[in-house]
Order: structure tokens, then sequence, then C-alpha cells
């Protein structure tokens, strides 16, 4: 990437966007598209104009809603017909506008000139084809080979892409594909013709954090080697850090800044940016709350005159109602905001905390409660098996070990962190905690009353203290039934309330949580996905439980929204007094909230401690990998560390490996992992480890695992 | 810190969002006129006609005239007159179908699609049963057993429904209860009558509202074919599917007096398709979710 000195002046029309793109390989101008909404043709995305240069990254942010999917697809003219239109502006590529092209010329740039990956890597496969087969069918569309070198080529880009003994596996069905592996195949169909573009709309965002780390790594070196550009949708800006060359954000249909992946992160410009920048959980101060943005993104045919901003903005004057254009600021950098001259926005540099697995010298801990520590969940030796049948006479086949043994507390007032990959068996472990499914064996007792030994009303009653939050606000609230009469049920079923009795207590309970009571009437799909959360919380608080386990809260919402919810559990406990069990996947989320972090893989908890020090100084394989999977969101930082990238994906619980599970994708393996299942160790910090390097071979004996040299042939990439 | 949500002024309620909806949509709103012609016809019987529907007069098999609207049939009857009042017949044996049908095949499958295993099993296996029986069959055999009547002859159809509506009604349920508010309901400790009562029917109302019209069409039909082969309602009186097997017989000297019938239920089968079709585009797929 090149940056000029020189600057020019913007026009009123904002036509001119980065002066810098000196060969432009894809250029937006003036983009407009309207849905169709009630019968009105809304607009939804207005004045959007970018470039993207030849091998050169550009990511789109925002939050949903924002139009960043919107302003993609229609590049490649993907606007459902009849729904959608594209109203204004021209798009560029490769010197023809792709809006004039008729339908044939379109459809030769279409995955050949320009190829897309999409989210759901689960669905974007046809499952009535073999991969290698619709990759064939993707080449023939635009090369005149025959079916063999199609097949040919198909095994190549697969291996490409790192799939496995491609040349078997590329007459495989997409079903018997992980969704990361799903996801590589997609990748390995859009480079088949060698793009010189890719569109990726949020392609990790339904991948876990190691997968995560593995595709970005793959794109990275894809394009190094490729020289393809890519426009990059996505909303985790630590994708953006890890992988853009620029930056251009967009609210509420709008671009409001672009620049330098570099520049804005250090400096953003508007305020939006700067609000979307520090609500991420991962700048947080342990203890303190997340900044937020308050409010929501307006829907299209609410927007609002002027700055569109301005009602979440708190930096807003007068004056700011007017209309404002994009204006440079110098280095190829544009914003949308009126006070961009006078106002000094902090962005990373001025962080508010510290992010990353870095030693800061903030270590200030959470406030203790008196009584913290009393246990309230004990979790003993908790197992759970799931049949596996099959055959016509449906025998049981196997067995899927998914908890496998499970030691866990959490004491009143506390808040335990369970974070693994999907798969590790923690969603299990809320519902088994629960009782929503039974154990295979072990014991849970909450206050001291064992559940397994309740029945019917009794079980029920003992629910009634202990609740749970969903991670999808979007089902998670019977879409027929009002928002108060959802949260008043837990109240009518334990404590027989009616009426205005019911009605009164709902209010209560909905402004706890921050919504208006007199919104109690109305149905779920009123409400924006952070706002359902908050009314699903105030259901799970109720019947006053006194201990909350919820399972990815935040995990489906966006950063700013995130940060509201994540605020409020931590608020609601030091109000309350409440314990959480807290299961995500989300390690920055769960060290913000925890006092104590469990790290499960394949069933067991392989590593236990208080917050800080697990986060701090991983004394496990698996912690550290986990860790160095989250992109940090800080350019300069994320592009320069020491990352550890994980082979593979976990086994298959059906088939678990022997001795210590971790052992198939562990950098530091040793014979003896092998065979023998590594016993607890304590550490003198205060954790307790499951892992061999402990107690045999390098004996790290409690230190953190980065105190180890990298062994030859470990996963360790710097780049 | 945690800002109160305050919004400005309710949106439109489900309903009003449904009456637009549907509104908008011309096809279902003509079947829907249609239907509410037929209907309001069929209460004023006596207000919209001259003459009753059983009364003979001296001209047979005449045409349409100034005395008699549509003509008259082979034993001198009113066609207009038996028309209007053959709606309420009609119109009466389709209600009671549906209504009957939904009755017995609504608990059968909330329970099965809530209670699944085995449970399931032994009600699916028992409609499988019956759907195995060819419907006209199962009908004829009931309205026999019955005795022949206009209740008798609905009660019969309704038995050949109870199998389709039961498998749409599980289906959907099996779908709903996946939901993750089942679950949350659950873990609130809802009983099985509170969580099938409060949060599964209402959430297998649209498909159910939907089929239950189509299926008005499809029992008026039905009452037509049986009354056709005589197992309806009993002469004098007369259903549409009646008067069709009366005229049958002239219908090569006299078409006008089956084709008034024929059409009046080709029609109304229509109207209540199109009225069904419309109601699955504004209530069921692309239902506003509010999903991002």
């Amino acid at each position: 990437m090149t940056t000029q000195p020189e600057t020019r002046a913007t026009s009123a029309t904002a036509a001119t966007v980065d002066p810098t793109a000196t060969g432009r390989l894809l250029t937006v101008r003036g983009l407009g598209v309207s849905f169709l909404s009630g019968g009105h043709w809304q607009p939804v995305v207005e004045d959007v104009s970018f470039d993207v240069a030849p091998g050169q990254t550009l990511g789109l942010v925002g939050e949903s809603g924002c139009g960043k999917t919107v302003s993609s697809l229609a590049v490649m003219r993907l606007i459902p017909a009849g729904r959608g239109r594209i109203t204004a502006g021209s798009v560029e590529f490769e010197g023809q506008d792709l809006l004039e092209l008729d339908a044939e010329s379109l459809r030769r740039v279409r995955g050949d000139r320009i190829a897309m990956i999409f989210q759901e890597p689960m669905t974007s496969l046809n499952p009535a084809f073999t991969v290698g087969a619709q990759i064939g069918l993707a080449i023939r569309a635009h090369r005149d080979v025959s079916k063999a070198a199609a097949r040919a080529r198909a095994v190549e880009v697969l291996d490409r892409v790192g799939i496995p003994d491609a040349g078997r596996r590329v007459d495989d069905y997409p079903h018997t594909f992980s969704g990361g592996m799903r996801q590589r195949a997609m990748i390995a169909m859009a480079l088949a013709c060698d793009p010189t573009l890719l569109i990726a709309d949020e392609p990790t965002t339904a991948l876990d954090v190691t997968v995560q780390a593995q595709i970005l790594e793959l794109l990275r070196s894809l394009k190094d080697e490729t020289g393809m550009a890519m426009l990059f949708v996505t909303h985790d800006l630590g994708v953006v850090a890890d992988i853009c060359d620029r930056v251009a954000v967009m609210y509420a249909g709008q671009l409001v800044e672009q620049a330098p992946t570099e520049a804005l992160f250090a400096r953003p410009h508007h305020p939006y940016t700067e609000g979307l920048l520090a609500s991420m959980p991962q700048r947080a101060v342990p203890g303190r709350s997340l900044t937020v943005i308050p409010g929501r993104v307006p829907h299209p045919g609410q927007m609002p005159a002027g700055c569109r901003f301005r009602a979440r903005c708190r930096y807003s004057v007068d004056g700011c109602e007017q209309a404002i254009d994009l204006a440079s600021v110098g280095s190829g950098a544009l914003v949308r905001c009126r006070r961009h001259l006078e106002l000094a926005l902090s962005g990373i540099g001025t962080a508010v905390g510290s992010a990353g697995p870095v030693p800061s010298a903030d270590d200030r801990p959470r406030a203790p409660r008196p009584d913290r520590g009393v246990p309230l969940l004990v979790v003993r030796d908790l197992r759970k098996d799931f049949p596996v049948t099959g055959g016509v006479l449906r025998l049981v086949r196997g067995r899927v070990n998914a908890v496998d043994g499970i030691d866990l507390t959490v004491g009143v007032g506390e808040t335990v962190g369970l974070v693994g990959e999907s798969g590790s068996g923690k969603s299990t472990v809320a519902r088994l905690v629960l009782r929503l499914i039974a154990p295979s064996g072990g014991t849970v007792a909450v206050n001291g009353q064992d559940l397994g030994s309740l029945r019917g009303r009794e079980l029920r009653r003992a629910r009634a203290g202990m609740q749970m939050v969903f991670q999808d606000p979007y089902s998670s609230l019977d879409p027929h039934s009002s928002i108060g009469r959802s949260v008043g049920e837990p109240l009518e079923i334990h404590r027989g309330l009616r009426g205005s009795e019911r009605d009164q207590r709902v209010g209560q309970l909905l402004e706890m949580v921050g919504v208006g009571p007199h919104l109690a009437g109305r149905l779920p799909h009123e409400f924006s996905g952070g706002q359902r959360q908050r009314i699903a919380v105030a259901r799970a608080l109720a019947l006053e439980p006194k201990l909350l386990v919820c399972d990815e809260p935040v995990s489906a919402l966006d950063v700013s929204t995130q940060s509201q919810v994540i605020n409020l559990l931590a608020d609601l406990q030091e109000r309350l007094g409440l314990a959480y069990l807290l299961i995500a996947h989300d390690l920055s989320v769960v060290r913000h909230l925890s006092h104590r972090i469990a790290v499960m893989y394949l069933g067991r908890i392989v590593e236990s401690g208080p917050a800080e020090k697990v986060y701090r100084s991983p004394t496990h394989p698996y912690t550290e990998a986990l860790l160095s999977a989250i992109p940090i969101a800080d350019p300069a930082r994320q592009r320069a560390r020491q990352r550890i990238v994980l082979r593979g994906e976990m086994p298959s619980p059906l088939d678990p490996p022997t001795g210590c599970r971790f052992r198939t994708r562990c950098a530091y393996a040793m014979d003896i992992c092998k065979e023998v299942d590594p016993p607890a160790f304590a550490t003198a910090s205060g954790t307790t480890t499951w892992c061999h390097l402990h107690t045999s071979g390098p004996a790290l004996a409690g230190a953190p695992v980065s105190s180890l040299a990298p062994t030859q042939g470990s996963g360790r990439v710097r780049s | 810190m945690i800002g109160l949500i305050d919004d400005g002024p309710a949106p439109p309620t489900d309903a009003r969002r449904f009456l637009s909806r549907f509104a908008q949509d011309r096809v279902a709103m003509a079947g829907a006129l249609f239907v509410l012609l037929v209907i309001v016809i069929a209460i004023l019987a006596p207000d919209v006609s001259r003459y009753s529907p059983t009364a003979n007069f001296p001209v047979i098999n005449a045409g349409p005239s100034g005395a008699h609207w549509l003509g008259t049939d082979d034993v001198g009857r009113d066609l207009w007159s038996r028309l209007v009042y053959g709606a309420r017949i009609s119109l009466e044996a389709s209600t009671i179908v549906v209504t009957l049908a939904l009755l017995v095949s609504l608990p059968i499958g909330l329970v099965a699609g809530y209670f699944s295993g085995r449970t399931d099993n032994v009600l699916m296996r028992l409609m499988d049963a019956m759907f195995a029986f060819p419907p006209l069959i199962l009908a004829i055999t009931v309205a026999a057993l019955l005795g022949r009547s206009l209740h008798n002859e609905s009660i019969a159809i309704a038995v050949t429904f109870v199998p389709g509506f039961a498998r749409v009604i599980r289906g959907q349920v099996l779908a709903v209860r996946e939901e993750t508010f089942i679950e949350a309901s659950r873990s609130l400790g809802a009983g099985p009558l509170r969580m099938i009562g409060r949060h599964i029917l209402p959430n297998v109302a649209s498909p159910l509202i939907i089929q239950a019209a189509v299926s008005f069409g499809y029992a008026l039909l039905a009452e037509a074919g049986l009354s056709f082969l005589g197992l309806g309602v009993q002469p004098p009186s007369a259903s549409w599917g009646v008067m069709l097997q009366e005229a049958y017989q002239f219908i090569l000297s006299d078409p006008w007096a089956t084709i008034i019938p024929g059409l009046a239920i080709a029609l109304t089968v229509l109207s209540f398709n199109l009225v069904g079709d419309g109601l699955r585009d504004a209530l069921g797929r692309g239902r506003e979710r509010g999903r991002p």
C-alpha cells in the first residue's frame, strides 16, 4: 500500500474517495440501493463510494443493519430482484461498469473475475453434489476445459486451501466436511478461476476462534501468493486489524469514515468509529464497565436528517442536523462528521485498558462480596453420554462422550466462565446443571441439595432458584407472546401471581434491565437483539434466582449492544449478588465478567483458575492456543505477534484420543501424552492444569507455557 | 450506564399487519369476497329468493326467465331458490367437517408432536392406518354405517380429514418444539399443559388456519361427491351435490340445471383455495420476525 502526501480536495459530491489508490481494480461511486418494505421503496444504502486497488484488502465494517452486506452484494448485482434494486451509482471493475452489463457478460464476471464467499459454510454448498463436482461446475462455467481437467484443478485448489488428502476428498459430499473444512472448500471454489477480487461476507463469523485463525491465515497467504484483492465484510474489528489494509466504516446506509487500517485504529475521526473501538470487550479494564454506544441503528425510512449518528453521538451539537458530506482528513482518510477538526477522538493508542494476553499495569480485581466463595453450585464428576444409534434396528452403535467427568464450583455472587470451542461440551454442561437433560453420572448440587434426587414438581421448584439465559435472543422469546407475558410467565407458574400484581412486578423487572415498563404489551419482533436479550434476562430474574446460567449470552449480538448486555450482567451481579455460570467462546467477554475461568476441551476441563491468571499466563497449551487465536484489535500488535495456529480440528467425541485428549493438536505432545491421562497439577498462582508438561518432560511445574522454547515442528507461526 | 429503552409510537400490531398484507393480495381478496357473498346469500336465503326450494311449479326444465331467474328443474322447482338454500346446507356441512376434524386432530397432533417417542409412534401409526384407506371408500363406509343424513355424512368426511390434519399439526409442533423459547419455558418450570396451550398452540396456529381455509373447499367438494352418491342430505331438501345428482340424468337435454350447481361448487372451492393461498402469503412464509 502506498501513501502519498498529496491530498485532493473533496468536492461536495463526495465522488473522490481514496486518492491514494493509483491502480484501481474496483471503483464504486455513489452506490444507492433500495429495498421494498411495507409497500414502499426504502433506501438502505445511499451514496456509498469506495475503491479497491489490486492486491489490497478493504474492510467494510459496522453494526448489523448498516448496509455492509447489501453494498457487497450490489457489487456483484446479487440484490434479490423484486425485493431490492440498485437505484444509483456505478460499479466499475477492470474498466467496465458492472451495473451496465447484460446478463451474459455479468455471468462471465461472476465467479471468474470476482468470486464470493459467504458467512454460512454449512448451507452454501449444495448437499446433493460432491465437493469436486461443485468446484468443477464453477470452473467449467468459465473455462472451456474437459471434466477431467476441471477435476484435476479442483484437487489442486482443494489441496491449496489445506484440505488433507484432497485427491480422495474431492469425491466426498459436503456433509462429510466440518464447518471449517466447508469454508475451505468454498474458498477453493472461489479460487478455482483465479479471481482478481474476492468478496468475503463475514467468512469466519460462524466459525470457532481457532478455525477462524486458520482461515484468516489461509486468506492472507492466498492473497500474498495470487495478488488478489479482497472486499472483506465483517463486524469484528479484531479480524479487520488482522487482515485489512483499508477500512470503510458504514453507519445507517452511509459511509462515515474510510482510512488506512493503522490510521483508523490509532486515531479515528468519526465518533461512531471511536465508539466501535471502545466498546470491544477485549479493550475493557476488568472490573470497570464497558463503553457503550447508546440506542440502536435507525431503520430505513426513519433516517434522521443530517448526521444519522447524531442521536447516539456524545459529541453532537446544534448544526449536526444539517446535511454532511464526506471530507478528506489527509493521507487518504475520509470522514463524515461536522466536528472532525475540533474533536480529538481516542483510538487504541489511548487505550482504556489493555488488549490481549499481555500483562498490563492495571490488575484491579473486582470488588469481592462478603459472602463470595460460599459454594452455591457444586458439580462433581459430571458425565453425559449420548448414545449413537444406527441401522434398521436402531441399535446403539457407540457413545458420544459429550461431558466426561467435570468438577465445577460456583460460589455465591461469583462468576465462573466456561470456555472452549464448539463441540467441547460446554452447552451440554449448562443443560446438565439445570437438569434440562439428565446426566449419565455425577452429581449437581445447588445450595447443598442434590438435583439428581428430585422429580417432577420438586425439580421444577428447585429450578426456580437457577435460571438460564440463552444464546439466541431471536428465538428464546415466544414470538406470539408479548414481552410482558413472557417475563411474567415464571411469576404465574411459581408464585401464582395474576393481573395487576403480576404486571407491577413485570414492570419492575423490565425497568431493572432498562426497558420501559410501558412497552410490556409489545411483541418480541419489535425489539433489537440487544433489547431482546435484556428482556430474556428480566425473565430469568423474575424468580430472584441465585444462579444464572448464561449460554453464550452475547455472541449473537453486535459489538455495541454486546457491551450493553455485558454491563447489565455485571451491574445486576453487583446489585443482586447473583452468581453466573458463563458459557462463551469469546475469551475477552469471559475474562471481563468472570472471577474464575475453566477451559474445556472435548468434554474435559483442561485448565481452571482465577480469570486474570488464566488469561495472562496460560499453563495449558490449549488455553495458550485459544488466547492466541483471538485477533487483537490493534493492527500493529496483531500483525507482529507470535501466533499459534492449532492444527486441524477437534477430534470426534465419538472416538476421543487416548491419554490426553488434546495431544493430537498439541505442539508439545510427548510420548507419555498418548498413554496416560494427565493428572491435575496445582500451580503456585492458584490455577489447576491438566497437562503432562508440568509433571514430566520439560517439567514446567506451574510456569506458563510461553516460557517453553518452541519445539521443532510446532504450530507456532510468526507472520 | 444502562439507557432506558423508550421507543416511539407503537408499530402496527400483528393483526393489522396481516390485514394490510392480505388486502394487498387482489386475487385472495376476490376469493374472500366471493366466499363472503356465498355466506351472506346462505344466511339471507329466504330474503333473496322468491319461492320455497321445494315448491313445484308447472314449468319443468325451463331456462332462465323473469319468473325463475335460473329456470326450473325436472320437477318444476325454482333453481335459484334451491341454489340459495343449497348453499346453506353445503356450507353447514363443510363447517361441521372442518370443525370436527380440527377438534379430533388438534389434540392428536399436539400430543404426538410434543411428547414424541412412544406416544407419537402409537398415534401416528393409527393415523397411517386411516391414511391407508382410500378416503372416498372410508367416507362411504362410515356414512353407510351411520345412516344417511347430512350430519352423518359430515362426520364421515371429517373422519377422512383427521389423519391429514393431525400430520400437519404434528409436523408444525415438531418444528416449534426445537425453538429455544420452548426450552426457556421448560427451564422456567412450565408444565406440559402450559407449554402446549400457551407456547405451542399459538405458534402452530398460522399453518393451521391456512390448512382449515383450504380444507373448507375440499370439504364442500367431498360433500358434493357423497351427496351425488346419495349418501348426504335426503330429498326434497338439497345441497349443491344433490342438485347436481338430480340434474345429471338430464345433462344432455337440459345442461343448464347441471351447470349451475357445478359452477357454484367450482367457484366456491376455488375461492376457498385462493383465500388459503392468500393467508399463506400473509401469515406464513416471510413472516417478519425482526431478524436483521
